[in-house]
């Protein structure tokens, strides 16, 4: 679920190699480049930004603090990454990454028509991953007028498929993640004390996670029956119920849950956990949509109303909304080894947590 | 204290008033909900209200503004924020389609702004080219801070304080650097802080400033940062750099010319002249000192950038900078700078441009910091 983004990401960032070994890469870009000759393609461009850097950091392990990030993955050949940076930061970049190749850039589109033509591919096919959803229209006329022909094609939908299953090592280092988002809620129950201004207790919050090793962050909160919104300088009352959504960016993988505090989350729970138990290899993200709505429409009093407005949960790893989107009516399958996170909103009160599917 | 909805209001007309003049008769705001610190969130600056997703301000010539917001759940917040009127919830994948009807049957031409942070697949689906170009109609009203802005900027300017404040206060050998961004970061939220530009390195040598990263400080580490918490849309920034143990007397010499490049700046930083003058002024005590390979890439990249809502005027200040400097300009001075040495030391502070010069708003000593 989205939360507000910051300017910059501002928590620990460094490549663990031992949580994440290069091999893991390496492997990644072989895959790719199988992919890329399957299709009939020359070289594919991840592209993303600091919001949503999945595919980019999917074959290179480098995602961007601030503004975005393109990888140009040949089909044969080692990957070239762009980053957002000065030339003086190139040594700390490419401490990120396992691709060699870093260079700077201050206009996008000319570096990036730049290592295309380097690569003789201005009259190649060239797949693209991540930049329907996140390219800027500016940068894509400019690079795409430039080269008139190319043969651009859409890629996403083979990426989704390549990412949808989590690897062991993924699995571990979501659950790293979870670890902190742990560690914030836990540092939230005694966080939110009445009196204290809802700012002040998140900001203890956001230091337990931070301490804890997030990369990045993200907490919604609200107090009472309101919708939830980031923080804020209302004061904690006494006797109201607390909802608090976290998720943790931890080596690029993100985690999320959600507690209530001060008030009773049966409900929410109870649909979470429907949601859990249903979610199986093959059966459809829409199945495990109404296994929620189920439980909410059987309680008294309740809709599912607010829940959907939330949404009822989505795939995570390296993006914090990744597909399958878990909706009424979706037709999507879950896979062996997809990570999701499944949370239910109502007012006043709220359950969420990430699962594995197996 | 300075009334918020009138000077929101006043913002408003005069982004009307450019609106009339320029015959645009409907001004599209769009924010993706994302947020950064080179572009100026033009909606922010006109609502008082920060996006989560993709949103839309509809401003007509004359008249009540109208804010499309997704998600949907977040349209209770922005009905509450000062500058917003009228608010609808919707959701992302409909914003588009809003945006369309809207402008349908408003008055003609609409113009957008925002065109550069849309993504293809928004901007085909919105047909973002039959819209007119309205992006620098408010970046050009908004180069000087009105009376709410210079209130908000000084109180992140007091909050970068507090947040070097707990730099100084926590930062000890074996802390993790992290850990230590951590402790600045929660400070400053504590005092209202709602975001920050924040960057935090540490070493016996350091090349540039970068991001935290899970190392262990050391005696003798020089810890640099750059603090830049934002308050109610306005950022400020402080830059100062912390020895873990005395410093030698070639740091301590290296950074008193760092302090007498910035009192350079500040001197040429008078209404009326060219902001270059900042950059040739501190690029000077610096040549002269015998570092003027060093006042050029890859060294160094500005010796200055607007603060306010992200990017604004004078943008970054450099050697070839053309902004004109205007009274109640807010912007950081910073003669960070990397010498043999030393390696990577950090002096900046936020002034706001009065009649006589610049007032810094940050109030930290501009001295070499060191604790045992």
């Amino acid at each position: 679920m989205p939360g507000q983004h910051t300017v910059l990401k501002r928590g620990g960032l460094y490549w663990d190699r031992e949580t994440v070994p290069p091999s893991v890469f390496a492997e990644r870009v072989a895959r790719i480049q199988a992919e890329i000759a399957k299709a009939g393609d020359d070289a594919w461009v991840f592209y993303g930004d600091s919001q949503s850097y999945g595919a980019p950091a999917y074959v290179s392990g480098f995602l961007p603090r601030a503004r975005s990030v393109l990888v140009l993955v040949p089909r044969s050949g080692e990957p070239t990454l762009l980053a957002s940076v000065g030339p003086r930061d190139v040594p700390a970049a490419k401490t990120l990454t396992a691709v060699e190749d870093v260079r700077p850039y201050v206009r996008l589109p000319r570096e990036a028509i730049r290592i295309l033509m380097e690569r003789q591919l201005g009259q190649k096919k060239v797949g693209l991953v991540g930049a329907h959803a996140q390219l800027s229209e500016a940068d894509w006329q400019a690079i795409s007028s430039e080269l008139p022909e190319v043969r651009w094609e859409q890629r996403d939908a083979i990426f989704n498929e390549l990412r949808a299953s989590k690897a062991p090592v993924e699995q571990a280092v979501i659950s790293k993640a979870g670890a902190v988002v742990s560690a914030g809620l836990d540092a939230a129950s005694s966080a939110l004390q009445p009196g204290r201004s809802v700012r002040q207790a998140i900001a203890d919050v956001d230091k337990a996670m931070r301490y804890a090793g997030a990369e990045d962050l993200r907490l919604l909160i609200s107090v009472g029956q309101g919708a939830l919104r980031p923080a804020h300088d209302g004061i904690i009352p006494e006797r109201q119920p607390i909802s608090l959504l976290a998720a943790a960016e931890v080596q690029r993988y993100w985690s999320e849950a959600a507690r209530t505090y001060n008030g009773d989350a049966s409900l929410a729970s109870q649909a979470v956990e429907a949601m859990a138990a249903a979610a199986k290899p093959g059966v459809t993200a829409g199945a495990v949509a109404e296994a929620a709505r189920a439980v909410l429409s059987s309680a008294t009093g309740w809709t599912a109303t607010s829940a959907d407005d939330y949404g009822l949960g989505n795939g995570i790893g390296l993006d914090l909304e990744e597909p399958p989107f878990i909706r009424a009516g979706s037709a999507e399958p879950l896979v062996s080894g997809a990570t999701l996170a499944l949370r239910v909103v109502l007012p006043g009160s709220i359950a969420g947590r990430t699962i594995a599917v197996a | 204290m300075v009334d918020v909805k009138t000077d929101l209001q006043q913002r408003l007309e005069r982004v009307q008033a450019a609106m009339r003049e320029q015959g645009i008769g409907t001004l599209v705001v769009y924010s993706s909900g994302q947020h950064n610190m080179l572009r100026m969130d033009q909606l922010w600056y006109l609502a008082d209200w920060r996006s989560i997703g993709p949103s839309a301000l509809l401003i007509p010539a004359s008249g009540s503004t109208k804010l499309l917001v997704t998600p949907v759940w977040d349209v209770e917040r922005a009905r509450e924020a000062a500058g917003v009127k009228d608010a609808r919830g919707l959701r992302a994948e409909d914003l588009a389609d809003a945006i369309r009807k809207e402008t349908a049957g408003a008055a003609q031409p609409v113009a957008i702004s925002g065109r550069d942070i849309m993504s293809m697949a928004f901007a085909q689906e919105l047909g973002a080219d039959s819209f007119a170009d309205g992006e620098k109609l408010i970046p050009s009203l908004a180069a000087t801070r009105t009376p709410l802005e210079l209130e908000r900027v000084s109180r992140a300017a007091e909050i970068a304080d507090i947040g070097f404040q707990a730099l100084q206060a926590t930062a000890r050998v074996g802390m993790r650097e992290y850990e230590l961004a951590a402790e600045i970061e929660a400070a400053m939220q504590a005092a209202g802080s709602e975001d920050n530009f924040g960057l935090l390195g540490a070493g016996s040598h350091n090349i540039a400033i970068r991001p935290p990263t899970e190392r262990q400080m050391e005696p003798g580490d020089l810890i640099i940062g750059e603090i830049t918490p934002c308050y109610q849309g306005h950022f400020a920034q402080l830059c100062r750099t912390l020895i873990l143990g005395e410093p030698s007397d070639v740091q301590r010499e290296k950074y008193d010319m760092l302090i007498e490049a910035q009192s350079a700046g500040f001197e040429a930083a008078k209404p009326g002249r060219p902001s270059a003058n900042i950059a040739k002024a501190v690029n000077g005590v610096i040549s002269a000192a015998g570092y003027p390979e060093y006042c050029r890439q890859p060294y160094m990249r500005t010796r200055g950038h607007g603060l306010g809502f992200g990017g604004i005027v004078p943008y970054d200040v450099t050697e070839d900078s053309s902004p004109m400097l205007q009274e109640n300009m807010t912007f950081v001075i910073h003669p960070n700078q990397y010498i043999p040495e030393t390696g990577y030391m950090m002096l900046g502070d936020t002034v706001v441009i009065e009649p006589n010069g610049p007032r810094p708003l940050t109030k930290t000593p501009r001295q070499l910091f060191w604790k045992s």
